[in-house]
């Protein structure tokens, strides 16, 4: 199931519990009939959703931490270990100025995942647009030949996964809707990413496929 | 995205989702400067979204350091703890455990919950928890139910051969007298009639957490006739299968179920 089906699911089982919770009481046939290609997906979260979270409380409140709470939560964050988000890379770290994925992803209008495939070159230098690099250009206030020749370069010579995320000791299963990062094949088309990519607001993709049809790629 | 949906599902979905994007936006930019007091003032009010936090967390401009990270990751666990003990209550509550060991269960699954909710919280990528969290959690709870039954070995399918033990009220129901449409005994003209009288004997909700065991495909066929009291017709068109298909699908449910029922009792 890729990106974008996930989303979907994401955004239909949504509504149906907010229907639900608007005390509609909503037919799973009828979500099957609209969403076919998603029936097994819709019944698996309806079936789930009716065995354990249907009836409970329906809005949140703060409340003192219970015994099990406070047990649980010290064992969680032992296995966590948390660290605080360091600046990445070549392409995020030049000089004095510092980013994270989100804030350059912001920046830039992208989605975080799309920065950290451009971060780690791996997407056809070919394929990306002219805005794109004039738009990293101004951020990082680097001339875009250099952005260019480093966008060109071997992927993974700048930093790695590690310097990205906060270190996990122990593994951990993906989730429903994780991006993998090995979802992607080297070399890869920007135009696919921005079709693919789940954390690009539709505002965003249509900008960014407007571009790419502006510049003819 | 919505593909096979009417246009007017697309674009009333879109704007709602879009209004919610704007409305978090707008919370964002209005908070007051971390760390004064006006700040956590406001992040500790029980009306402040649950995104505005895990936005704050993820904002290195806001976590400067990590008493503030830790800080907002208690509250957000503060806040959701009623909601995530309702729900593991529920999880437990037919499992035949002594009081020991369903604290101890308890504990287990409320640790594995904060994990991965610390993980998800923490990890940028996961923009979902930003747009709409109490939903985010709701699938990451579906996702740790299934990997800590798997883990217990209460989990059965045709993957995982072994299991442990059943809730006994649930063996009990199955000698409840069979009714539906009132009192009418409803029957499918298939060959496991004993399976399908086991089913019908079983209370809805835990009918569900049956169904869940089941390949995805039976899945929807079972939900379909048994909780939604859709006939075979209705779910042949419903499906784009013929009646065949149905009926062939019930039988394989039908037989896994059965044999998911008799291990059950023979483990009590």
């Amino acid at each position: 199931m890729n990106n974008e089906q996930q989303e979907d699911i994401f955004h239909i089982t949504d509504l149906y519990v907010t229907e639900m919770q608007a005390g509609k009481q909503p037919n799973v046939s009828d979500y099957i009939t609209r969403y076919p290609q998603y029936a097994d997906a819709i019944a698996d979260f309806v079936a789930y959703y009716h065995a354990f979270e249907a009836d409970g409380p329906a809005t949140v409140a703060s409340a003192r931490l219970s015994r099990v709470s406070r047990i649980a939560l010290t064992r969680a964050l032992r296995r966590v270990q948390i660290e605080p988000s360091v600046p990445i890379t070549t392409l995020l770290a030049t000089g004095t100025r510092h980013f994270t994925l989100p804030e350059l992803a912001r920046k830039l209008d992208l989605s975080v995942d799309i920065v950290a495939l451009l971060e780690q070159r791996v997407i056809d230098p070919s394929t990306l647009p002219w805005e794109l690099y004039q738009r990293i250009a101004d951020v990082l206030q680097q001339p875009i030949g250099v952005v260019q020749a480093y966008l060109a370069g071997s992927p993974n010579s700048g930093g790695s996964e590690k310097d990205v995320l906060p270190s996990m000791k122990v593994a951990e299963e993906p989730a429903l809707y994780s991006v993998l990062n090995n979802q992607y094949s080297p070399e890869q088309s920007f135009r696919l990413l921005i079709e693919e990519s789940l954390w690009l607001s539709p505002g965003q993709r249509a900008t960014w496929k407007a571009i790419l049809i502006l510049e003819g790629l | 995205m919505w593909k096979v949906g009417t246009s007017i599902d697309k674009y009333e979905h879109d704007e709602v989702v879009i209004r919610r994007r704007v409305a978090l936006a707008d919370s964002y930019a209005a908070l007051p400067h971390c760390p004064s007091p006006a700040f956590w003032q406001c992040i500790a009010s029980a009306n402040t979204p649950l995104e505005l936090l895990v936005r704050c967390l993820r904002d290195n401009n806001v976590c400067k350091d990590e008493n503030i990270r830790q800080h907002i990751l208690q509250i957000i666990v503060q806040r959701t703890q009623i909601i995530n003990e309702y729900w593991e209550n529920n999880v437990l509550k037919r499992l035949a455990l002594s009081a020991d060991e369903r604290f101890a269960l308890m504990c287990d699954l409320c640790a594995d919950l904060y994990e991965h909710m610390l993980r998800a919280l923490l990890d940028s990528r996961r923009l979902f928890w930003e747009e709409n969290f109490l939903h985010s959690l709701c699938f990451e709870r579906k996702h740790v139910y299934r990997s800590f039954m798997m883990r217990e070995g209460r989990w059965r399918n045709e993957h995982v051969a072994k299991g442990d033990r059943v809730p006994r009220a649930l063996v009990m129901r199955l000698d409840q007298p069979i009714a539906q449409d009132g009192d009418r005994p409803y029957m499918l003209d298939l060959e496991d009639e004993h399976a399908q009288m086991m089913l019908q004997a079983i209370d809805a909700s835990d009918l569900l957490r049956l169904v869940l065991h089941l390949p995805a495909h039976l899945k929807t066929v079972v939900l379909l006739l048994y909780w939604e009291g859709r006939s075979e017709k209705d779910i042949a068109q419903t499906l784009g299968v013929s009646d065949r298909t149905v009926r062939n699908r019930m039988q394989k449910a039908l037989k896994i179920l059965r044999d998911f029922l008799i291990n059950q009792t023979e483990d009590e």
